[in-house]
């Protein structure tokens, strides 16, 4: 039976664009570039994989004749962003082509079959729990800037540990991120019921999985979640999501926090120090980012050099009485650290030029960042 | 004659030495069979029966996702850019050029050719990876190797590890190393110049060679297309063309005083080359490229702990051998030779330079875990920094001195 369906344009546009990144991934099979579209009962669903993160959600239209189509995923999404009528009627004709029609503009789009789609993966209705949104915006931003890219190659570096812990005091979740050179670590006391959660001993989420779980939340004030040993689940009434975990082992960041001593602490107002940064970078090289952090008697003096522009200076008054130090850093992994930050001030433990220094605010409960100095 | 350990110790004693006083300098080699060492003065190498061979890897890069990938073979495979972006096809199988796909055709049009063609992006450390273990079976013939690109060499074969002076025997040999070894085809051209070998290599592609010898250049030259020399591209075969030049024994009317006037310093080369001369060398960078050590080990090993310690020590000697040449390195290659003489390498290009045992025992583990040590007994352990330079002011940024639990699945 030929597809004929018209839908609502806000609601299509906003179901397309939750699907973009998905179906735009770069280097897969054709197929997957394409959206699948299946008109069925009171509305349609619609589908995009790229076989590591799959969306399925639902969006209300009048059916005319149920069907299920694939349509280029960038394309249908422009064609309904771009019409300026309230709603599209899409209408299958022969051979995977449709007709779309918006307001008074007609497009011949051609689509594909949809059996060579893959089957969206099968998951346990049980388990699942249910978690503000917020929780997770919250854990996600605080920890996805320093997931290590593709390119890095220690250990399984390019993922988020993702933990479960009962404490005396409540039930945390906690993600955890690294690229090597900075370690970021985020925890939050939760009301949903943790038990529940079928966390593997290591449970790592790949970065695209943290992009898209964020989008999810982003538009959601609650929402179930649910892990299973090789993917987790999340999922409103409307939308679910299925994201394949990745496996191996995270280093033991632990011992890293532990082995930092608390003691040497520098105390730095967030914002000036992050405006201080900024200015700072403006002459910093390019690939590393190199400052030189100086700091000696409740006064930081930063500076930068660039072979081709010259150099900068900026000084800070901080609350500082240990011994003088001089180190190297990158500024951007200082700088996306203090952006996540709320507090007023900063306590930075800096022990010496070559160990782990360790950022943390009374403000901002449960995170910890670490960043390793450069050797200047 | 096969086995590999065989032709190592042998192949320690290939060198060159440096030029003498009287320019006269020697290329040794010794052989596999009587372990003589023989001497060749060096001038015997620019001569016209020298026997160089040019292989060439098969669809290199998109075979390789073949090997990786089984559910990518006998399909039309796309390395390279998305269909979507404005990015060209890197390489592509032999079952998408039946569609008309070649490299460096736009991957849009290629995805209109063949729509169900599969498109994936390079994976160029998994590529040079597989390039190191060629450069490895190449090394056991001669050290006389001039790399033109991941998957491409020139290899001088006039003398050789194993005294053998049929040269097409020896590519063959070569051709069927490298299938056994990494269970790719390559083509080969063999003849008495770089410029005919390379030239020949591209007659019997994919898994083919070709051998023009010397009593048939000329004749081979004379019928040779312009467009396939050595220095014409596209500008000069239109000139060429222009004077009436279509082939090889058209260009050979022309005087080299005549070429000279059409086409200034090439056309001396131009009136060499349609002659079968091409006195270039095949010239080995003697550049040092890696830093490595490697251990057979007393009896085939199974358990982790022992394969552990071992690691460790090489990466001490590496280290220390970095240091003592104020190097550091990008690329860390770890080798296994397992108990039946099947080896692997794996290896890692970083974005912070090793330099100490540490920074090596960190990224060690995930190309161990890539190996199947542990599961099989290994015989031999190496390892390599590679993508070196020289350490200088350049800052560096440290890493998270992060330990392992050196558990059995890591």
């Amino acid at each position: 039976m030929p597809l004929q369906c018209t839908v609502a344009k806000n609601a299509f546009l906003d179901g397309l664009n939750s699907l973009q990144n998905i179906t735009n991934k770069k280097g897969t099979m054709a197929i997957l570039s394409n959206v699948l579209i299946e008109a069925q009962g009171n509305g349609l669903v619609l589908t995009g994989t790229d076989l590591e993160v799959g969306l399925r959600l639902f969006v209300p239209a009048d059916i005319a004749s149920s069907g299920n189509i694939t349509l280029p995923s960038k394309k249908i999404f422009e064609i309904v962003r771009e019409s300026g009528s309230e709603s599209v009627t899409i209408e299958e004709t022969e051979n995977s082509w449709v007709v779309i029609t918006a307001g008074h503009s007609t497009y011949n789009l051609a689509g594909m079959a949809n059996d060579e789609y893959p089957e969206f993966p099968e998951y346990e209705d049980d388990n699942f729990v249910s978690f503000e949104s917020h929780i997770f915006l919250d854990l996600i931003d605080k920890v996805i800037f320093s997931i290590a890219s593709e390119q890095e190659n220690i250990y399984s570096l390019t993922s988020v540990l993702f933990e479960k812990e009962k404490k005396e005091d409540g039930n945390y979740l906690r993600m955890i991120s690294s690229d090597g050179h900075r370690l970021s670590i985020m925890e939050k006391d939760v009301a949903g019921e943790i038990d529940n959660l079928r966390l593997n001993p290591v449970t790592l989420i790949p970065k695209k999985g943290i992009q898209e779980w964020k989008k999810f939340c982003e538009s959601r004030d609650s929402v179930e979640i649910s892990f299973e040993e090789k993917q987790m689940v999340v999922r409103d009434n409307q939308a679910v999501m299925v994201i394949r975990l990745k496996q191996g082992e995270f280093p033991q960041y632990r011992a890293i926090v532990n082995a930092v001593q608390l003691e040497n602490c520098a105390r730095i107002n967030r914002i000036p120090f992050l405006e201080s940064l900024k200015r700072i970078n403006l002459f910093t090289e390019d690939i590393f980012h190199t400052i030189q952090l100086k700091i000696d008697n409740d006064k930081m003096t930063l500076t930068s050099q660039n072979a081709d522009l010259g150099n900068a200076k900026d000084v800070q008054p901080i609350e500082y009485t240990g011994t003088p130090l001089t180190l190297g850093f990158n500024c951007r992994y200082f700088l996306e650290t203090l952006q996540v930050m709320e507090c007023e001030t900063v306590e930075a433990y800096i022990n010496s030029n070559n160990s782990p220094c360790l950022i943390q605010s009374d403000v901002d409960k449960g995170f910890i960042s670490i960043i390793m100095p450069m050797q200047l | 004659m096969d086995d590999p350990l065989l032709i190592a110790p042998c192949n320690a004693l290939v060198n060159h030495t440096k030029p003498q006083p009287f320019e006269l300098s020697f290329y040794t080699s010794s052989c596999q069979s009587c372990k003589k060492l023989y001497l060749y003065p060096s001038f015997c190498l620019m001569h016209s029966n020298r026997k160089i061979v040019h292989i060439d890897m098969d669809a290199f890069f998109a075979s390789v996702e073949q090997l990786d990938d089984p559910t990518l073979r006998g399909k039309p495979l796309i390395v390279g850019g998305s269909p979507d972006s404005r990015g060209v096809v890197a390489a592509c199988s032999y079952e998408a050029r039946k569609f008309g796909i070649h490299s460096a055709m736009s991957a849009a049009k290629a995805a209109r050719l063949c729509p169900h063609a599969i498109f994936t992006r390079p994976r160029m450390s998994r590529y040079r990876e597989v390039s190191a273990q060629i450069m490895e079976i190449f090394h056991e013939y001669t050290d006389l190797i001039e790399p033109l690109s991941v998957d491409e060499a020139f290899l001088d074969l006039t003398v050789n590890t194993f005294c053998e002076p049929s040269a097409s025997i020896l590519a063959n040999k070569i051709r069927r190393d490298i299938f056994s070894r990494t269970g790719l085809t390559a083509s080969a051209g063999v003849s008495c110049n770089k410029f005919l070998a390379k030239v020949a290599t591209d007659i019997n592609k994919p898994n083919g060679i070709t051998v023009i010898p010397p009593h048939l250049v000329l004749d081979f030259l004379g019928r040779l297309p312009i467009g396939k020399f050595y220095g014409v591209g596209s500008a000069t075969e239109k000139k060429m063309e222009r004077i009436g030049v279509k082939n090889g024994s058209d260009l050979r009317r022309f005087t080299r005083e005549e070429l000279v006037f059409h086409f200034g310093k090439s056309g001396k080369f131009f009136f060499d080359i349609c002659r079968g001369e091409d006195p270039r060398p095949v010239e080995s960078s003697s550049v040092r490229k890696s830093i490595g050590s490697e251990t057979t080990l007393s009896e085939d090993i199974l358990e982790m702990e022992i394969i552990h310690q071992i690691l460790e020590q090489q990466a001490d000697s590496v280290a220390h051998s970095l240091a003592r040449r104020n190097f550091g390195g990008y690329t860390l290659t770890l080798k296994v030779r397992y108990h039946d003489f099947t080896t692997i390498t794996r290896s890692a290009t970083m974005k912070s330079p090793l330099f100490s045992s540490e920074d090596i025992m960190l990224c060690l583990p995930r190309l161990l875990a890539a190996t199947e040590a542990g599961q099989r007994k290994v015989r031999l352990l190496g390892i390599t920094v590679s993508t070196l330079f020289t350490k200088n002011t350049t800052p560096i940024q440290l890493r998270l001195p992060f330990t392992m639990e050196y558990t059995d699945n890591w």
